[in-house]
């Protein structure tokens, strides 16, 4: 039984950060917890804030059944107290009787109220706590709040008071409220909050006595009698010790029979207000433009389905005429109708890295290769491996912002460069004339072995790799200058290196493209906002360390710009002006 | 008082606090043991800086590895939830818990690494809730704790050691004015963790006397007296900047533009005048020491995951946050201190800035500057004050079936007892009954009742109807039921009955104090529309008051509804009469002053919209629900009353079980029973005596009172439906309880908790379920506006711990302005400071960036260096390089704002960056500078800042790893002169 509580307790269902309890001076037993609420955290942040959180997982069902009702028997303190010796004032619920409990869901957190804690070792905190907040510590006045602790019993804030009580010596009883945290400044921040709350609940409750002992007195003056009385005689004395009758619960005191349960609502609202009541505020950076740009493109797709459609109808209404000059411009003079096979999926080699790719088309071609990918001029591949073709462009990919790529993996027939930067194309398909004299693109072919690809215009992968002997086909449309722009040469670098994990190129990658960007940005606010002269945007260049080569890229770049970010800059700009 | 009245056994040192009241002061008390004079150790005597301290007097000879560990151990004792550690822990118990304390000493990645943008911030949180929980990790705190007691002090010893207590009374205010004593305690009791750390010197300062000086000790003992007076008068008088532009700009986003431009102009005549080779490029050097140590900027900067708002912000306050402190609730206070301090890198250091000057305007202006680059969470304080409801709350039963019920009294009430498994007290019984007011005025008279129950037992009817009346003493104590053997031992003290009475409906009134009402489905009465015309906004407690008809229920023969209203209040009886136009029947209503207690108990029974359109149709077509349902009570728990009101609701869909055989029914009485809270705002009160049905039966399954309920048009006279009714009990009353969503918001208050209450309350399943009683939340008043910046620097350390220029040096300040500054004080007071931590958890090195604007150098001081001369910091490429482009884009005129947006920009890169050298140094182990420089096109200048980010964002494991082997390589190798950023861990 024992060990199955411990399980039970170890379950990680709760935890608690703070413990209020009520507390009371028994005339016969001492100082004893009467009243206690906890509250009981989900379990894990993590869960809470991935919303995994089960409902009532953090709400300790099976052990509250024992907590509030068996906690005598589980108890260390109470162990050996039967029941019976605990008398009504030491009492807040009846043998048997269940706790209380309120959940609040939102923030996964129950506030269970009991006797006393069911946790031993938390037992025998509260119970350090009570002991000392009633027979140890002073205030001023004896009513008053008092903090004490220590950090292997935690920290307890304490508020005593008395209870008017006519049949009690003295006329009162005496009383305490404490608040048990381990956090001791967080307790302490919360001070004035806590007395102030307190205190109105001990006027409360104190109230509520002094009208039901002014009845009582009314009735019956105690005082009269007990000085007429005479002196306890020997039996007197046990009998009143004996009788329990005297020791009354403070639901008699009050005359409340709801007193417990307003006690536990008020104690719930305390913890629960108490550990909301300061807000914190932290800002966190923008996101990433990536991952604005990710949201963009999924709006784009639910809004935008019919779009996609419209396009596809267009290109297809304007391919038509010209697919006999598909063929005929077929740009490699090998294609022979017999070997073209249907791409497919299955085994064609694949590139893995950027590293990979360029050790396969060697650096000159990736030079050139890169050079068209980041100034934004479409690349098309054609391979009969649609993973290749996959491979190739999602790795090309990787050199962009995401906001710059566009990608069709793969369409039967050519894409127009608005609609697709990076194109996947089965072999020899033709590409519009108007395309091959006026666009600016990258033709790749990838060709396999069996394709005899012995043209010279042709590399041929003669390196132990995946693409053995298959044959790489670069066609551009136009050469382009020599000096590319300045993260090309970067890239380039850490491409050389190999000293960098994969890894940390792909962090080296993303800082690049974050440092582009920001120019990106630049420009493109500092044209937004008023007409600049040539001079004013070549400073400007030149301030953002770029150069001549660089400006197709930002030009390209700027494309990239989320939506969001646009609009916040519009939004701000006008903030900025008004 | 300072040491109580009992001896305590306790032998670690003890806090106290208290407040005496004439005149108010505030009184701050620590006991601790004063140890032998062999052991005496400046630094021994809290526990917790045990560590810290081997750290610091031996920074040099003790072997790295093992000093690491032991840093490890004792700066992060806490758990990570669901590591194996705490698998295993949960198999073997608790006895294993505490017994292993090395399995606590979890690595430092949190639970929430997966959070990757945010693991900084987040982490730092969530480990400070999970340390000060109580229940689990109590045990590793604790065992941690024990075991250096152990070591520390000897049983033996501490015998013959004394007990110490130290306390420390602090006046509020000369003047005696309330105002400034509550000023000042605000202050001091936010501002805690300074004051105990000022008095953590005070106390070794004592301790020392005390046993190295014990002829002289009064000398030096007022000496640190004197000091640590004037500690806290700086820290409370102390000038602070006016208007911190970073925090100003999260609280007034609307003045950003205006912000925005103040800050950039005064950056940039800094610029302009300081950052030249003549001023040795001092903005730059600044600036470079300012982000390497003061490291909260860097969460502001890291990319949030995912944006959570289409709206795209620049930036923008994180929701996790706001998730975990509901969740979790850890300390915003200590957080925003933390981040001040820059505290939040790994390992954990505090830093300090201190501009000296002679030119104070000079100073001021950086002072500005940097109080944007110095960032802090902001701190709110949300001004909430719980709603006062009445302790007690009046109850109406009504049966049906009196005759029958009261025959067999004690026999049921055995039955239902033994059938709940005696959980349900006498207490609970009687409190079902109807509780007097708290106030205890305008209590039924006995022959109040009396008449009415004549009037009922006189009128003869078919149909049955349930009266209850209620008497209450006049001493206030709430009569119980019937139903309990108790009850019918003290018949006298209450009248409950069970009266048929097909003529005369009896409705009671139920006042509520506030707007808790319980409201009676179509009789609605308000007899004190004078008391509910406040605004519901500027109501207060105890304005309004309503009246509503509680209990009864109008039979069909009779057709006049007479309301009787008593103003508990005034203790006067209002009679008023509503007529129904629709409806000839009487409707004798009697309010009572009603406390709703509990606006709503779990247990209530929520009519779900076909229940209610049924109830409606039901209603329309002549056939009338019994009373109860139609009426609202208030009800904390279940009880018979409801039960019986439940049943009344179950009637219309479900089969009817014979209601004279409800009493018997063990489930019925244990039952929850559908509890009808409303609230009513006063004006519709006031306008329509008659509520409209559908209204009430929406709101009585809610728990909670909603002011909008009654707002509606719904409030329209039904009554003339209510013809024919037929009063029928079903048994399963509890299966739709829950709280209607709509009855979240009341007014101004918001009670958000309370619809979250789970629908299925575990109580009302089954007698013999001994789950807790589920209560709701007490409502939440917010006072003023709900939520405003803490401007003030009484509660906030945003606005207090960036300081001003003054005459003299602040030790507690993040930030100031100093004419001239002593450099030996300040050595020794960053020494003390490690060793005080104020932020509760060991620090590993505290330093301070001196800055003098007269020589134009920058410096840092580190408790590490001992004797050193201070480091002078270069500055570094990437700060200097982005300074320079905002300065340029300034003079190409790009907008202000643009310019800022830039710089945060530019200091998002010197993150990437970090990451980036992060990421090599993992896979790179022994990268020397050389390599990274070339390899990583990383300046030598900038390494020491990216490693201090590093430590914000990543393991600390990586960077422990490479930042001890390689900063050391740094300083012999490339910066012999200067090694002061590289050593700061």
């Amino acid at each position: 039984m024992m060990r199955k509580m411990c399980a039970l307790k170890n379950d990680n269902l709760y935890k608690m950060n703070a413990v209020m309890a009520l507390c009371h001076f028994c005339e016969l037993h001492g100082p004893s917890i009467l009243f206690c609420t906890q509250a009981f955290h989900a379990a894990d942040p993590q869960d809470v804030l991935d919303g995994k959180v089960k409902k009532n997982s953090y709400y300790p069902k099976k052990r509250s059944r024992s907590s509030s009702t068996g906690s005598a028997s589980s108890q260390p303190g109470i162990a050996n107290n039967p029941k019976t010796e605990l008398c009504e004032a030491c009492r807040s619920f009846q043998p048997g009787q269940p706790g209380f409990v309120s959940s609040d869901h939102e923030a996964h957190i129950s506030y269970v109220s009991m006797q006393y804690p069911d946790q031993p070792q938390l037992f025998s905190i509260v119970r350090n706590a009570c002991v000392r907040s009633l027979s140890c510590e002073v205030c001023q006045g004896r009513e008053g709040p008092v903090f004490f602790g220590d950090d292997d019993h935690g920290y307890v804030f304490s508020y005593t008071f008395f209870i008017k009580d006519s049949k009690a010596r003295g006329f009162q009883r005496f009383y305490s409220i404490i608040v048990v945290m381990m956090d001791r400044i967080y307790l302490l921040n919360s001070w004035p909050f806590i007395v102030k709350n307190v205190r109105t609940l001990i006027g409360e409750l104190q109230t509520k006595a002094v009208k039901v002992y002014e009845q009582e007195q009314t009735a019956t003056p105690q005082r009269a009698q007990r000085m007429g009385q005479e002196f306890f005689t020997k039996d007197q004395f046990f009998r009143r010790r004996g009788g329990g009758s005297t020791y009354r619960s403070m639901t008699d005191l009050t005359d409340d029979k709801n007193l417990f349960r307003y006690i536990h609502m008020t104690f719930t609202w305390v913890l629960k207000t108490g550990s909301s009541r300061i807000v914190e505020k932290v800002l966190q950076g923008p996101p990433k433009e990536e991952t604005v740009v990710d949201l963009d493109k999924e709006e784009e797709t639910e809004e935008g389905f019919i779009k996609v459609e419209t396009k596809l109808k267009e290109a297809e209404t304007e391919t038509p005429p010209n697919e006999e000059e598909f063929l005929q411009h077929i740009p490699i003079e090998m294609a022979n109708p017999l070997i073209v096979e249907e791409p497919c999926n299955d085994n064609g080699p694949v590139f893995t890295s950027l590293r990979d790719l360029r050790k396969v088309f060697g650096s000159l071609n990736f030079h050139d290769l890169a050079h068209h990918v980041l100034i934004g001029n479409q690349i098309i591949v054609r391979s009969q491996h649609l993973n290749t073709i996959n491979s190739l462009l999602n790795i090309l990919k990787s050199i962009l912002p995401n906001g710059c790529c566009k990608l069709v993996p793969f369409s039967e027939k050519y894409q127009p460069s608005w609609s697709c930067n990076f194109l996947g194309l089965p072999p020899f398909t033709g590409l519009p004339p108007h395309v091959i004299e006026n666009e600016q693109y990258i033709l790749l072919d990838v060709l396999s072995p069996d394709m005899c690809p012995t043209n010279s215009n042709r590399l041929c992968v003669t390196e132990d790799s995946p693409f053995h002997g298959y044959g790489i086909n670069m066609t551009s449309s136009q050469p382009l200058p020599d000096k590319g722009p300045t993260i090309l040469a970067k890239i380039e670098s850490i491409l050389d290196s190999s000293h960098f994990t994969p890894e940390v190129v792909l962090t080296y990658l993303v800082c690049l493209q974050e440092e582009w960007m920001n120019k990106v940005k630049v420009v493109y606010k500092y044209s937004r906002t008023g007409k600049r002269s040539e001079d004013e945007m070549e400073q400007l260049l030149k301030v953002l360390k770029t150069e001549e080569s660089d400006q197709q890229l930002l030009k390209f770049w700027k494309t990239g710009l989320s939506s969001q970010y646009r609009s916040h800059l519009l939004t701000s700009n006008i903030g900025t002006q008004s | 008082m300072m040491f109580g009245s009992v001896a305590i056994s306790y032998r670690g040192s003890t806090l106290k606090v208290h407040t005496l009241r004439y005149p108010p002061q505030l009184m701050l008390t620590r006991i601790f043991i004063l140890k032998s004079v062999k052991d005496s150790q400046l630094d021994q005597d809290s526990i917790e800086h045990n560590s810290s301290m081997v750290d610091l007097s031996t920074p040099k000879t003790i072997d790295s590895s093992t000093k690491n560990e032991s840093a490890l151990a004792h700066s992060l004792p806490m758990a990570i939830p669901n590591s194996p550690s705490r698998s295993k822990d949960s198999e073997s118990g608790i006895a294993g818990m505490s017994g292993s304390s090395s399995s606590f000493f979890t690595p430092f990645p949190s639970p929430c690494s997966s959070v990757s943008s945010t693991s900084s911030s987040f982490s730092r949180r969530v480990l400070r809730s999970q340390t000060m929980r109580m229940d689990i990790d109590l045990g590793r705190r604790r065992s941690s704790m024990d075991s250096g007691h152990t070591t520390q002090d000897e049983p033996v010893s501490r015998r013959r050691n004394p007990k110490i207590g130290l306390a420390i009374v602090i006046g509020q205010g000369k003047d005696g004015s309330e105002e400034q004593a509550d000023k000042f305690e605000r202050f001091f009791f936010s501002h805690f963790s300074l004051f105990e750390s000022h008095f953590q010197k005070l106390t070794l300062v004592v301790e020392k006397a005390l046993t190295l000086q014990r002829r002289t000790y009064i000398t030096p003992l007022f000496e640190g007296l004197e000091e640590f007076r004037n500690s806290i008068c700086n820290l409370y008088l102390a000038p602070r900047i006016q208007k911190p532009i970073w925090l100003d700009l999260m609280s007034y986003p609307s003045q950003r533009s205006h912000l925005c431009q103040h800050f950039l102009k005064e950056l940039m005549s800094e610029l302009d005048q300081h950052n030249t080779l003549n001023t040795n490029f001092f903005v730059s050097c600044l600036l470079t020491g300012v982000l390497t140590h003061h490291l909260a900027w860097v969460p502001t900067v890291m990319p949030a995951g995912v944006t959570p708002n289409r709206a795209y912000l620049d930036k923008h306050s994180s929701t996790f946050l706001d998730t975990l402190a509901k969740s979790h609730p850890y300390n915003p206070l200590w957080a925003q201190l933390g981040d001040l301090y820059g505290s939040i890198g790994y390992p954990v250091n505090i830093s300090k800035t201190v501009i000296v000057g002679k030119k104070a305007e000079t100073v001021c202006r950086f002072l500005f500057i940097l109080s944007y680059f110095i960032r802090c969470s902001e701190v709110y304080e949300k001004q909430e004050k719980r709603e006062e409801i009445a302790m007690e709350y009046k109850r109406v039963f009504s049966f049906d079936d009196v005759a029958e019920f009261v025959l067999m009294p004690s026999d049921q009430d055995y039955e239902s007892r033994h059938l709940d498994g005696c959980t349900m007290s006498d207490e609970v019984l009687a409190a079902s009954a109807i509780g007097d007011h708290a106030e205890g005025s305008g209590y039924l008279s006995n022959t109040e009742s009396n008449d009415l129950e004549t009037d009922s037992h006189d009128s003869n009817n078919l149909y049955r109807s349930s009266s209850v009346k209620t008497k209450t003493r006049d001493s206030g104590i709430a009569s119980s039921i019937e139903h309990s053997s108790d009850c019918f031992d003290h018949a006298d003290d209450f009248d409950v009955q069970w009266e048929q009475s097909n003529s005369n409906a009896k409705l009671k009134n139920f006042k509520k104090d506030r707007r808790f009402t319980v409201s009676e489905g179509d009789y609605f009465s308000s007899s004190d529309d004078s008391k509910h015309t406040s605004p519901i906004s500027n109501r207060k407690l105890t304005e309004t008051v309503q009246c509503l008809p509680v209990v009864n229920f109008p039979e069909k023969t009779e057709n006049e509804i007479s309301v009787q209203c008593v103003d508990t209040r005034n203790t006067t009886m209002k009679d008023s009469s509503i007529v129904c136009a629709h409806s000839d029947m009487t409707l004798e209503v009697k309010c009572e002053n009603v406390v709703a207690v509990g606006r709503a108990p779990v247990r209530t029974k929520t009519l779900n919209f076909e229940e209610l359109k049924l109830t409606k149709h039901l209603l329309k077509s002549g056939y009338v629900p019994p009373p109860n349902s139609l009426s609202k009570s208030v009800k904390l728990y279940p009880d018979l009353t409801n039960a019986v009101d439940s049943g009344d609701v179950n009637e219309i869909d479900i089969p009817m079980v014979d209601h004279s055989k409800l009493v018997l029914k063990p489930d019925v009485i244990n039952s929850p029973v559908e509890e009808t809270l409303s609230c009513a705002s006063q004006a519709n009160i006031d306008k329509d005596t008659v509520v409209d049905k559908d209204t009430n039966e929406i709101t009585s399954g809610n728990s909670t009172p909603t002011l909008d309920t009654f707002t509606g048009d719904n409030l329209t006279p039904v009554t003339e439906s209510l013809t024919t009714p037929k009063v029928h009990l079903h048994r399963s009353y509890s299966e739709n309880c829950g709280y209607d969503p709509r009855l979240v918001e009341r007014g101004n208050s918001v009670i958000s908790d309370i619809s979250l209450l789970s629908n299925k309350s575990t109580i009302s399943n089954g007698s013999s379920n001994m789950d807790p009683e589920e209560l709701p939340f007490m409502p939440t008043l917010s006072i003023g506006n709900s939520i405003t910046p803490q401007c003030s620097h009484l509660e906030n350390f945003g606005r207090s711990l960036l300081g001003g220029y003054s005459p003299n040096y602040l030790p507690d300040f993040a930030l100031q302005g100093l004419p001239e500054l002593d450099k030996s004080k300040l050595r020794s007071e960053i020494k003390l400071s490690t060793q005080n931590s104020v932020l509760d958890e060991p620090i590993a090195s505290s330093m301070c960036i001196v800055a003098d604007t007269d020589k134009w150098t920058v410096e840092l001081l580190s408790s590490d260096m001992e004797n050193r001369a201070p480091a002078v910091i270069p500055p570094s490429k990437l700060v200097s390089n982005l300074l320079k482009s905002i300065q340029e884009l300034w003079q190409l005129k790009l907008a202000p704002d643009s310019c800022l947006m830039h710089l945060e920009d530019r200091l998002q890169e010197i993150y990437f960056k970090s990451t980036l050298l992060t990421d090599y140094l993992k896979s790179n182990c022994k990268a020397g500078i050389d390599e990274i420089q070339s390899r990583l096109a990383i300046d030598q200048s900038d390494i020491p800042l990216l490693l201090s980010v590093s430590g914000v964002h990543s393991s600390h494991i990586v960077y422990e790893h490479h930042y001890r082997t390689w900063s050391s390589n740094q300083q012999q190798q490339v910066q012999p002169s200067s090694t002061t950023e590289e050593s700061q861990g």
